[in-house]
């Protein structure tokens, strides 16, 4: 685990390989092209292990092509509009299939159901921030400004959350399934990612213990305004945004206590050190000399 | 191959009966379940003779309507059946089994398709006795070369049926031909066993035992000989997802069922995507 500067999740975005989608559904070049970023590194071990001379070998799969890729992407985004009517489902996504007209047996490829709708969305809204703060990042460098870390955080967990705002009827369906055991590695990759991009280009430098505090006291901000986001029923959700802010203080204050802490630790333990310090002086001082009984 | 199939007929279950000790039930109800298929399917059932899958494919369609999984999105059932080239007599209606009411033209349809009459015909002869009269077609064809257009079905299955044909291979392609674009070919079939020390017990009960039974209780000890044969000369696991990808499939995954004795190999036939 680096704690090196501004450090990242490995970034999603997928290179094309040889074999891509401009491919006919007849190629058998697709067999293999690897996708860079998740998971390539399976390619390395699947080339080697086909000349291995033990037939007991474990389950290994290429992964999954370009053209397969862009299938599963084109169905979910068409999936996305059914969430209303069907929530989170298999359904959705047979329907979405369909609006394509693709036979509804393409839910298969989707093992894990409605989770994979939500991973999508999620990933969708993430890439969408990350495209938003670095467009502001310029903005603010042509303009010659500073980038003041609170309102900026602010405005980056804000534009983030109202993208939900369009699935909020059933956003709490999807956070029950981010929070079932099998989907929850890939929910907190999520969130880390989100509480990750926002300080990285919030200008973060730190690369000591700071990193994790940071990102953690972001992950739980972001995660209680969401949770107050999907029971709000003020004008545009007004009191969500107040709840940030204040959440936002605390974890400030929180801040400055901290180093109020650490200061006053500091200074405290100083002090202690220089009393250490003079009591072991003490049997150096010379003792004050008996004036001469004999001077008349 | 035929002769093998055609004194085998009437036995058959009990033959995947002998193979698995009956376990070959639970892996074609898992096989279903895996496709999970939804209404208005188009199955075609290759090999499929005596209806094993077909039936439960109608019958996993028929449950899913019956206990809708989101309460407020229930499919409401009518009641009143629909009448068009499928008019069932009222008596036959009212049977327990398969509740057909509400059963469309345009909706679930499995096609079984066999190179073996007979086979269609104790499958058909099943299903009058279960009461299934619409939903499925029995058709007698060579899986090598079907008797179907291109791009007619949503699904293709083979269960337990491709080790027995000569050219695999032409039975890949001619399953690419019939799917339409996105369809899933699913396979289930006997395969290698992963773990080595159950593959030497399997081996022995299956080089042994088996042939034994068989003449014990279908006096055919040829015919068992045989089966086991084929199974052992089958392309193991990952050769056979391999040939799968090469008649043009994507999405090649497999499931081993019971530590690999039998297997179920998925592929789809993808298209082009419009971005």
């Amino acid at each position: 685990m680096s704690t090196s500067t501004g450090d990242r999740n490995p970034p999603q975005d997928t290179s094309s390989g040889p074999g891509g989608s401009a491919s006919s559904q007849t190629s058998n070049g697709g067999y293999n092209t690897q996708r860079t970023g998740q998971g390539a590194q399976y390619s390395d071990e699947l080339d080697n292990s086909e000349d291995l001379v033990s037939e007991v070998e474990e389950e290994e799969m290429p992964e999954e092509t370009e053209e397969e890729y862009q299938t599963k992407q084109a169905v979910l985004k068409a999936s996305l509009p059914f969430v209303h009517q069907y929530g989170w489902t298999k359904k959705a996504i047979v329907a979405g299939a369909e609006s394509l007209g693709m036979p509804s047996m393409v839910h298969g490829m989707f093992p894990r159901g409605g989770a994979e709708l939500v991973f999508y969305f999620y990933e969708e809204s993430n890439k969408e921030l990350e495209s938003f703060l670095k467009q502001k990042v310029t903005e603010l460098k042509e303009k010659d400004e500073k980038i003041k870390t609170g309102p900026f955080i602010h405005d980056a967990i804000e534009t983030r959350l109202r993208m939900i705002i369009p699935y909020i009827d059933k956003w709490p369906q999807a956070m029950a399934i981010q929070t079932l055991p099998q989907n929850a590695v890939q929910s907190w990759t999520n969130l880390s990612r989100v509480v990750d991009d926002i300080w990285f280009y919030a200008g973060d430098k730190s690369n000591d213990f700071n990193w994790y505090t940071k990102r953690g006291s972001l992950a739980a901000v972001y995660k209680s305004t969401e949770i107050y986001l999907i029971q709000d029923r003020s004008e545009d959700y007004t009191d969500t945004w107040n709840f940030l802010e204040n959440r936002l203080e605390d974890v400030v204050s929180a801040g400055h206590l901290a180093r109020n802490l650490q200061e006053t630790n500091t200074v405290l333990s100083e002090g202690a050190k220089g009393f250490c310090v003079m009591v072991s002086q003490v049997p150096t001082i010379p003792k004050p000399t008996e004036p001469n009984r004999n001077d008349k | 191959v035929y002769e093998v199939f055609k004194n085998v007929a009437g036995k058959y279950d009990l033959m995947n009966d002998a193979m698995s000790f009956g376990i070959h039930r639970l892996w074609k109800d898992h096989f279903i379940h895996r496709m999970a298929p939804v209404e208005g399917t188009k199955l075609l059932d290759v090999a499929g003779g005596t209806g094993d899958i077909a039936f439960r494919f109608l019958q996993y369609i028929q449950s899913q309507n019956d206990d809708p999984i989101m309460v407020e999105e229930s499919f409401s059932i009518p009641t009143n059946i629909e009448a068009g080239a499928y008019s069932i007599p009222s008596d036959y209606a009212e049977e327990e089994k398969i509740d057909l009411s509400g059963y469309k033209e345009d909706t679930s349809h499995v096609t079984v398709c066999d190179i073996n009459q007979e086979m269609l015909n104790v499958g058909k002869s099943r299903a009058e006795e279960a009461g299934i009269f619409t939903g499925i077609d029995w058709v007698q064809g060579n899986a090598e070369c079907l008797p179907f257009e291109d791009n007619s079905f949503d699904a293709y299955t083979i269960a337990y049926g491709i080790r027995n044909c000569t050219h695999v291979d032409k039975v890949l392609t001619e399953a690419f031909r019939v799917l339409k674009p996105g369809g899933r070919f699913m396979c289930l079939e006997f395969s290698q066993v992963n773990n080595l020390g159950l593959r030497r017990l399997y081996d022995s009960y299956s080089f042994e035992v088996i042939p034994v039974m068989g003449q014990v209780l279908a006096r055919d000890w040829k015919s068992y000989q045989y089966l086991v044969e084929s199974i052992r000369q089958f392309p193991n696991q990952k050769k056979f997802a391999a040939m799968i990808r090469q008649a043009g499939f994507g999405m090649v995954t497999y499931e081993n069922l019971t530590f690999g004795v039998s297997a179920i190999h998925s592929g789809y036939k993808l298209l082009k995507v419009v971005k």
